[in-house]
């Protein structure tokens, strides 16, 4: 009697062990699915959720002539607003303008993200100035490697943000004095043949910034998207010294009606090279030099 | 087990793959936090040979710090003084105030703007305009102008013993009794024509008040002929003896031709006379000066720890490493001008004593007679002087942090101030001995040497490179650098997700296959 009772109480004590066993199990696997659930919501959000793509950026302010010619519109991007502000250049640039008819947006800093670059085709503009930093140097360990042209956004850098165009070297991460944040995302040649809306409808370029011109790269990616021309520096300028050199190539170019060549060249016999950095404005491409904006 | 032991991999798997996002994450926060102060007040002085700027920010957290970083000079004449607030520990709510210093080396004459910038945020926290007083112009009248420097005997070095904020009232200042380290203090007086004919017959007197003990020499420089664009300098010594404490009128008087006629200019230069007594303790190698500025102004000067130092351009020049100074500001200079107006007289002071107890412990110690040192000796005497006030309370009206931080930072203004001075004075020496090289060759036509013995001194500007002084860079470009996007990182998001649908899909199929597996045993 003792003997089966023995056994019977050991039987039970098995199963019951067993049960607690795939309660543990079932827990666990509960658990699992739920932390996956979970995450893959996270993984999900972060990755299926872009930010919302624009189709055009409204400009910050408005310069209209009295008789607008509607085929003239200009842009002037002034990303430096946020760290060499000049009002005073954006007023005369603006007013030169206005005297030959062209209706100016003018982008401040704060506008000049990634997607209003996407955007920038779209705005149909006959000419855009670009006052935006720039570079073609990025540090690799402690030593400065040359890279492809790329413009500054104000837009801070994030890894969870634009990936694709991250992963496929559209956007690069730019620091105005390295190795210390703020990031921003850049805008690579990459970016302006791949991702840019729209084309160019023979703009001219004015890149205010520095290097645009210490390689091709982004003036050929902007005469591949229907550019006319791109004006640079073939090296680092100061703000000073680039507003100076825009005020009178504007002046050559809009006013006077000279060709690009005769108005880089004019500029920069009048302005000289700058004096700290000894850059030169050149243009690109060499047949473009012929061109004169149409008044 | 088996089961147990994939599904612990996979939570391992997983958990690490969300400990590299976090730490992704952490790395980001970990970059030092740069905060916004709540108020900054900027105070800027023109001080003989620079420009001195001080800035105090007050913050509401306490565990903070605030650095002084790049200077730069931008082509419209303004400077960007960046200065970095960091949190370095908190943040703990408190009111905290920081302050920092800095000198522009020699902006020109004109208006400018000093910019305080926090170059991480890129943030303008502060601006303000002041004006670069023309430290050396004497007058500008029809079609001529002329310059005044102040030099020590013809030698290379330019006496730097008044401050051009207090061009007002005086334009430069003397000893009651010439010393030995001030005997014939010169002044060089430039002319420039700036006409488009010549002038002729070009002479220049010069005249002390005839009841007080100068002595001016020669009382006429002959200038000659000065062509167009031309200038020449012409060369007085001053000497006094027992002259009282105060301000005094020289009074000049131009006379030249031009077209044929007699033309003539006439004024007066505004001169200090400061009284100061030195004595040389040769023992302990200490040098005591009191001094009484043209103001009443009073200093007790003891310089000790006599020492050698080396300058960046391989100069090694000898000075005092340590000064007891203690300063007492007249009615006229203590209110209601600015604190700054002591920091100031206090650099014109120390200018005055620390050239003067250098000609004495030359004198006291035998060694060769060197006015050029003593000129160094003067340039640090007034950085000296210039901490000294702030010492003893430039901003005594801020709150106590910031007293006990200026005070602190006392040694910060030493060190720097003389750096730049020093700097300076070498460039300038350099220029001057350029220059006089050139002039020995016979290169001259300015009549420098052909008029004085031995030794000779030009009106040299500094180049503009020294005008930068030693902490101010040029503008910088608006370009910047581009950092390697981490594409390892950019993916975590993907190996994750990844992974997350792996696990779940073998937990899912094991729980599947252990609940069939179970049926089929049943």
């Amino acid at each position: 009697m003792k003997a089966e009772k023995k056994r019977v109480g050991i039987k039970a004590q098995i199963r019951a062990e067993r049960e607690r066993g795939r309660r543990v199990a079932t827990a666990i696997f509960l658990a699992i699915v739920l932390a996956s659930a979970a995450l893959s919501a996270y993984f999900g959000y972060t990755i299926l959720n872009p930010s919302t793509p624009l189709n055009s950026i409204e400009p910050s302010l408005q310069f209209k002539p009295d008789n607008p010619d509607p085929h003239l519109k200009a842009a002037i991007v002034d990303q430096l607003s946020l760290t060499f502000p000049n009002q005073s250049f954006i007023q005369t640039a603006a007013n030169t303008l206005k005297q030959a008819r062209y209706t100016v947006d003018y982008y401040s800093g704060e506008k000049v993200k990634v997607e209003f670059y996407r955007n920038l085709p779209v705005g149909d503009y006959g000419l855009i100035i670009l006052r935006a930093h720039s570079t073609a140097a990025e540090l690799e360990g402690k030593e400065f490697v040359e890279t492809p042209v790329s413009f500054f956004t104000s837009e801070d850098y994030s890894q969870t943000k634009y990936v694709q165009e991250q992963l496929t070297d559209q956007l690069a991460i730019g620091s105005y004095s390295m190795p210390q944040p703020p990031y921003y995302f850049g805008i690579t040649p990459k970016f302006v043949t791949t991702s840019m809306k729209g084309t160019f409808q023979n703009t001219i370029v004015i890149m205010m910034g520095c290097e645009g011109l210490s390689n091709n790269k982004m003036a050929e990616a902007f005469v591949g998207k229907g550019a006319k021309a791109y004006v640079s520096w073939d090296g680092s300028v100061s703000s000073s010294h680039t507003d100076q050199a825009t005020t009178q190539l504007l002046k050559h170019l809009v006013t006077e009606g000279q060709t690009i060549s005769q108005a880089v060249e004019n500029t920069a016999r009048e302005v000289g090279p700058d004096e700290v950095y000894n850059s030169i404005l050149k243009y690109y491409p060499l047949a473009s030099g012929n061109y004169a904006i149409q008044g | 087990m088996k089961v147990k032991r994939i599904t612990l991999i996979l939570l391992v798997f997983l958990l690490s793959t969300h400990i590299f996002q976090s730490g992704v994450q952490i790395q980001v926060l970990a970059q030092s936090v740069h905060v916004v102060p709540t108020s900054v007040y900027v105070k800027i002085e023109q001080l003989p040979y620079t420009v001195f700027v001080a800035i105090v920010a007050t913050f509401d957290e306490t565990g903070v710090k605030m650095d002084l970083g790049n200077v730069i000079l931008s082509h419209n004449g303004d400077y960007t003084v960046e200065v970095n607030c960091i949190r370095v520990s908190g943040p703990t709510p408190g009111n905290f105030n920081f302050s920092v210093v800095t000198t522009l080396g020699i902006p020109d004459s004109g208006s400018h703007t000093v910019y305080v910038k926090e170059p991480a945020l890129d943030r303008v926290l502060a601006s303000e305009p002041f004006t670069m007083m023309p430290s050396d112009i004497l007058f500008s009248e029809d079609g001529i102008v002329a310059g005044l420097k102040t030099y020590l005997n013809y030698t290379k070095s330019e006496s730097k013993t008044v401050p051009p904020s207090l061009y007002k009232y005086t334009r430069f200042w003397v000893n009651s009794t010439s010393s030995l380290a001030e005997s014939a203090l010169a002044l060089g007086i430039r002319l420039n024509n700036t006409l488009a004919e010549t002038l002729s017959d070009v002479k220049l007197a010069l005249s002390a008040p005839s009841d007080i003990s100068f002595n001016v020499t020669p009382s006429v420089w002959t200038y000659g002929t000065l062509t167009p664009s031309a200038s020449s300098v012409g060369f007085f010594n001053i000497t006094a003896k027992d002259v009282p404490i105060g301000c005094y009128n020289f009074t000049y008087a131009l006379n030249y031709t031009k077209a044929g006629g007699p033309y003539y200019i006439a004024g007066v230069i505004p001169v200090g006379v400061y009284l100061a007594n030195s004595t040389w303790m040769a023992g302990n190698q200490t040098g005591i000066v009191d001094v009484i500025s043209p103001f009443n102004d009073t200093g007790t000067f003891v310089f000790y720890n006599y020492t050698t130092i080396d300058t960046i351009d391989g100069y090694t020049l000898q000075l005092w490493q340590n000064t007891n100074r203690s300063l007492a500001f007249s009615e006229f200079t203590g209110t209601p001008h600015s604190p700054f107006w002591w920091v100031i007289i206090a650099a014109a002071i120390g200018a005055a004593t620390s050239a003067v107890v250098e000609g004495v412990r030359q004198a006291a110690t035998g060694e060769e007679f060197s006015l050029g040192k003593i000129g160094t000796a003067a340039a640090i005497g007034a950085a000296v002087g210039a901490g000294a006030a702030l010492g003893l309370g430039a901003l005594a009206g801020a709150a106590g942090v910031v007293t006990t931080k200026l005070i602190h930072v006392e040694g910060i203004v030493l060190v720097e101030a003389i750096k730049t001075v020093v700097e300076v004075e070498v460039a300038l020496v350099e220029n001057l001995i350029e220059k006089f090289t050139a002039d020995s060759e016979g290169t001259d036509n300015e009549g420098c040497l052909k008029t004085i013995e031995n030794e000779g001194s030009c009106h040299v500007d500094p180049a503009p490179e020294d005008k930068l002084g030693s902490n101010v860079k040029p503008e910088d470009g608006v370009g910047g650098l581009l950092v390697p996007v981490d594409k390892f990182g950019l993916l975590a998001p993907y190996i994750g997700f990844a992974s997350t649908i792996l696990v779940a899909t073998v937990a899912a199929a094991i729980y599947v296959k252990r609940v069939k597996h179970r049926k089929e045993k049943q």
